[in-house]
């Protein structure tokens, strides 16, 4: 699919500049693959019938989850606790205390992951 | 080459292990990410939605699309871009947000933190449960998992 057909869809978002902004600067992509078109549809829809209030505290709800698992302070203990539960590790009515032997098993799958986007685009779209 | 690598990784390690100094920075560094990306949201311009996600997409953060490149199904030697349904919408499965008792532990966990990394969000509380709403209906418009990568349902090039 065209850039150009893509952006049609989900007009909102400007996906031909976002594919571009991501892009080395010496590349462009001549199409792209639009995966789950339902929802690309559905998502247009979505977010024009959301208030902006409501999209920025998801986006800001997005970008604290990603790097919540950094931040050591009282604040982000109940993400951390409820992240906890939902993975079946603790029992509700123990208060998780984060150890130096969480943050070395974190710090290793940090590193053995890697940061996921960034680094898959300019090794991806410099074999063009 | 292997000497700079190996020091670049302890140092990345030994920085993660530094709780004192981790622990002296609280939410500062994280409340001031967050303040960045809601000063390109509130941008005076058409595109301020799609300059955000493009500043969330390079710190590796997807929202409400996931980007990414791979090998061409077809021809192993072209790199396709593609653009997908977001792994995750907030919660770890979209089933989750048909679970009422999950869903309401949910906005309460979101309340708390956000209130206090990014204080003006709490100007109006009822923001928290129009926040899951919203998700509820991301997460009903979301591919299951096994379709997700489904290459008979992508569009064509």
């Amino acid at each position: 699919m065209s850039l150009d057909d893509a952006d049609k869809i989900v007009p909102q978002l400007k996906l031909a500049k976002m594919i571009q902004g991501l892009a080395p600067a010496d590349k462009t992509p001549s199409g792209i693959i639009l995966m789950a078109p339902e929802y690309m549809k559905n998502l247009s829809t979505i977010l024009s019938g959301t208030s902006k209030q409501v999209l920025l505290t998801h986006l800001l709800w997005k970008q604290i989850q990603a790097f919540s698992s950094y931040v050591e302070a009282d604040a982000v203990a109940p993400l951390k606790q409820f992240t906890n539960e939902l993975q079946g590790k603790v029992r509700s009515n123990v208060i998780f205390h984060p150890t130096s032997i969480d943050r070395d098993r974190t710090q290793t799958r940090h590193q053995n992951d890697g940061e996921p986007a960034l680094d898959m685009w300019t090794t991806g779209l410099a074999g063009f | 080459m292997d000497e700079e690598n190996f020091d670049k990784l302890r140092a990345a390690y030994d920085a993660c292990l530094d709780e004192d100094s981790i622990r002296k920075l609280g939410i500062e560094p994280i409340s001031r990410a967050l303040n960045e990306t809601s000063g390109k949201f509130y941008e005076d311009s058409d595109s301020a939605l799609s300059n955000t996600l493009l500043h969330l997409a390079k710190l590796g953060v997807s929202a409400f699309v996931s980007t990414g490149t791979g090998a061409d199904d077809k021809d192993p030697d072209t790199v396709v871009v593609s653009v997908s349904a977001p792994y995750r919408i907030g919660l770890p499965a979209k089933e989750l947000y048909e679970d009422e008792k999950v869903v309401s532990k949910y906005e309460k966990v979101a309340s708390q933190v956000i209130s206090v990394l990014y204080p003006s969000s709490a100007r109006d509380s009822s923001v928290y449960r129009d926040l899951v709403e919203f998700e509820k209906r991301l997460a009903a418009a979301s591919p299951d998992a096994e379709d997700r990568d489904d290459v008979e349902v992508r569009s064509p090039m």
